[in-house]
């Protein structure tokens, strides 16, 4: 039992006021109305004895009634929740993995840091049943995610984070999304020394490599040429090394291939396929140009041979879109194709070649591919391992109050009210026999003793 | 006389204290009482024989000659001289000190919503005491009054016969609470001089008063002629202390206080008690006064009914009463 004000227990002390009044107290007279005095002598009171306690029953009551009220006061807890042990085998469990550039960096054992941070996911699969691995390149970011799922799992849950946590990678805000009775893990990847790096050259005057190949057919080859020199200009995008093989390809509507590729788009499985989608629908000169683009209304195929500046594109399974129009039309999509056996990320137009919408994707889509990491990937300050401590909790506690279920609160808030009333009660009979000790304080009349006539 | 075929009582003072209905509870006592075979005490008829006359139809036949018949064969009523009816009146003492002892309202062995069961207050047996007597006494043609003290005033009913005349007596006296004190020798004067011609004055009071004012004025009404009698109502537990320990008591009249060990003065209370009463008895025989000591435990029937007893023999305690003068 556990006490939320223990300092109530200190009324305590006032039992002993109600003992000391009645060993002090000399029992008051009984009255008794009498017809006449004259025959009744004064006499002198026997002295009662100081140490005898009047009128026990009522002394007891009384008693009681201020040690239940105190005791009510201190705010008693019976059978306060205990902490729960849990079987790692019967917890469901959610690892996000760290896939930001911080952790291309090397650890001592040569491996980069996301390569030894999948390892260790995959052996946490293989010995936990019940493991789910997702990577993110904001592990912050990817928490209520899986603390959505966790919630349509039967049986606790716990969301392991193994990053190597630079200051921003999680924030109290991202964990305050976790409801409590979700475990959190926190698993940092050593790292070696990392040398500081110069002053970053802004980015603007950072010229961007072109890796993205354009695939375009016949009919939209000088729009496509049109627009990707215009993306090199805006984007100051310079050409690639003649040796090094483009990462993405942008396919444009009409392009002869274009229904090929579409029919090999296949599911994401590269974490660096799903970093580079992410950074290129999160680019702003994107999102601002698609938003602009006009589409019609006019679906792909119909009018054969016909410059389709489509649509309402189908987006094929497995394909995720960047950019939409204010109508929320696609105006571009990313997928994973198998380009002669190779696989690709492409990235596919649903507009005509010369828009600037088609132009920021190239711009993004560089961008994206760019090998040089943002400057903020660099952040050297870390969390804390006394933080992550803080932030760590076994899966099954307490469930929050804000949860709106039953809560220790409420519990002791039922058996304070269960004393309470126990002590007005005993109020209620001490004030009972009080007045009812009044009337029985009336001398009883004593039986005949004599004749009538004396 | 015959002293009745049972002396025992079948109502007991506290239920015939709870019938509210005064009146009824006078009607019980006197049934009781002519159970017994009372003779009337009051006289309602001269006893002085006058002459007979031949029998009418509708004369009471319980004046008819029967010795004359068994000689003569021939009824004869008896003639008696003109009847007299002797007033009577009531003189109640209406004092504080006769609300003693109060109903036990906490007797937890009664029930809380019991009435009194073991107590009766004087006042009430009183009460029912003087309108019995003035049932008996209008019965038997008597002119009844009520003389007493309410509020520090007189208050009586002067005597007179007739039915409604005892209802409106039993009225007043319903009507009456005990309080303060009362002028017991004024109240007695008063009485007589009401009476006008020779009566009788019973006198209903536990004379806790001026013992030496009270005798003087019941000697001076015994001297002017009337027939006075006095009913010395107590309570049993005024006569001895029942009590124990320290206890406060608080005159009913004057309101005094006196906190005293019951138990250290019970012995001499008791005794004083006991003085009190034999002095009390012992003036009224001196003085040719009826005495009798009521206790409120004693059936209402069965203590009037020893009283006209005695009354009727002529012999209070062992001495003869004077007759009533004419």
């Amino acid at each position: 039992m556990i006490w939320t004000r223990p300092w109530a227990l200190a009324g305590l002390a006032f039992v002993a006021l109600p003992i000391l009044i009645h060993m002090m107290g000399r029992g008051r007279a009984p009255v008794l109305q009498f017809p006449s005095l004259r025959f009744l002598d004064t006499s002198r009171l026997l002295p009662a004895r100081r140490t005898r306690i009047h009128d026990v029953v009522l002394l007891v009551v009384r008693c009681l009634a201020i040690a239940g009220g105190a005791v009510a006061l201190a705010g008693p807890v019976w059978n306060p929740a205990a902490p729960r042990s849990y079987s790692p085998d019967e917890v469901n469990r959610v690892v996000i993995v760290d896939t930001s550039a911080s952790m291309t960096r090397t650890t001592p054992s040569g491996n980069t840091a996301l390569v030894a941070a999948r390892r260790f996911a995959d052996s946490l699969q293989a010995n936990t049943p019940l493991t789910t691995v997702m990577e993110a390149a904001h592990p912050g970011a990817a928490l209520p995610g899986a603390a959505e799922w966790l919630a349509t799992q039967r049986g606790d849950g716990e969301i392991d984070v193994i990053s190597d946590f630079q200051l921003g990678a999680i924030d109290s805000v991202a964990l305050a999304a976790v409801p409590a009775q979700i475990g959190l893990r926190f698993m940092r990847v050593p790292l070696g020394v990392l040398a500081p790096p110069g002053p970053p050259a802004p980015l603007a005057r950072t010229p961007i490599v072109d890796g993205v190949s354009v695939l375009a057919g016949t009919a939209d080859r000088s729009d496509a040429d049109a627009a990707r020199e215009a993306a090199r200009t805006v984007g100051r995008l310079v050409s690639p090394v003649a040796s090094a093989a483009p990462s993405m390809l942008l396919v444009h509507l009409r392009s002869e291939r274009r229904a090929a590729l579409l029919e090999s788009v296949a599911k994401f499985t590269d974490a660096s396929d799903v970093a580079l989608v992410a950074r290129i629908v999160a680019d702003s000169l994107l999102a601002q140009a698609a938003l602009e683009t006009e589409t019609e209304s006019a679906p792909v195929g119909q009018r054969a041979g016909a410059a389709a500046t489509v649509a309402t594109a189908k987006v094929p399974a497995g394909a995720v879109v960047v950019a939409r129009n204010r109508a929320g039309a696609v105006v571009a999509f990313a997928a994973r194709i198998s380009d002669a056996g190779t696989p690709r990320l492409a990235l596919f137009t649903a507009v005509g070649a010369a828009t600037p919408a088609v132009v920021a994707l190239h711009v993004a889509a560089a961008r994206a591919a760019a090998a040089l990491p943002q400057a903020a990937e660099f952040e050297t300050e870390v969390l804390s391992d006394a933080v992550l401590a803080g932030w760590q909790r076994a899966p099954g506690a307490a469930p929050s109050p804000t949860s709106g279920e039953v809560s220790d609160t409420n519990r002791l808030d039922t058996a304070a009210r269960w004393l309470w009333a126990a002590a007005l009660a005993l109020l209620g009979i001490e004030t009972w026999a009080r007045t009812s000790r009044r009337f029985a304080n009336t001398i009883r009349p004593a039986s005949a003793l004599g004749g009538r006539n004396g | 006389m015959p002293s009745g075929g049972s002396n025992q009582s079948v109502l007991s003072p506290t239920v015939v204290a709870a019938i509210d209905d005064l009146e009824l509870s006078a009607r019980l006592v006197v049934e009781g009482m002519r159970t017994g075979g009372n003779r009337s005490p009051f006289h309602g008829y001269s006893t002085e024989f006058r002459q007979h006359r031949s029998y009418r139809a509708g004369d009471d036949l319980k004046y008819l000659d029967w010795k004359l018949f068994a000689r003569s064969d021939r009824l004869y009523t008896r003639q008696f001289r003109e009847t007299t009816n002797v007033p009577v009146m009531l003189v109640l003492d209406s004092s504080a000190s006769m609300a003693f002892p109060e109903p036990d309202a906490s007797d937890s062995s009664a029930g809380a919503r019991a009435p009194a069961h073991h107590t009766v207050a004087k006042f009430r047996y009183a009460q029912v005491v003087a309108a019995a007597l003035a049932y008996v006494a209008c019965d038997q043609g008597n002119a009844v009054g009520v003389m007493t003290m309410e509020a520090g005033a007189l208050r009586y009913l002067p005597a007179r016969g007739g039915k409604p005349h005892l209802r409106s007596l039993i009225a007043l006296l319903d009507r009456l609470m005990p309080a303060g004190r009362w002028d017991a020798a004024r109240v007695i004067d008063r009485a007589a001089q009401l009476l006008g011609r020779k009566g009788i004055v019973i006198v209903i009071s536990d004379f806790y008063d001026d013992e030496p004012a009270t005798t003087r004025a019941l000697r001076r009404v015994t001297r002017h002629g009337h027939d006075v009698s006095v009913l010395q109502l107590l309570a049993q537990q005024e006569l001895s202390l029942g009590a124990t320990g320290p206890v406060e008591f608080v005159d009913l009249e004057s309101g005094e206080r006196r906190l005293t060990d019951a138990a250290a003065v019970a012995a001499r209370y008791g005794a004083a008690m006991r003085e009190f009463v034999a002095r009390c008895r012992a003036e009224a025989l001196h003085a040719g006064i009826d005495y009798a000591l009521v206790s409120t435990d004693t059936p209402p029937e069965r203590a009037l009914r020893e009283y006209l007893q005695q009354r009727g023999v002529g012999k209070v305690g062992g001495h003869a009463h004077r007759p009533i003068a004419r």
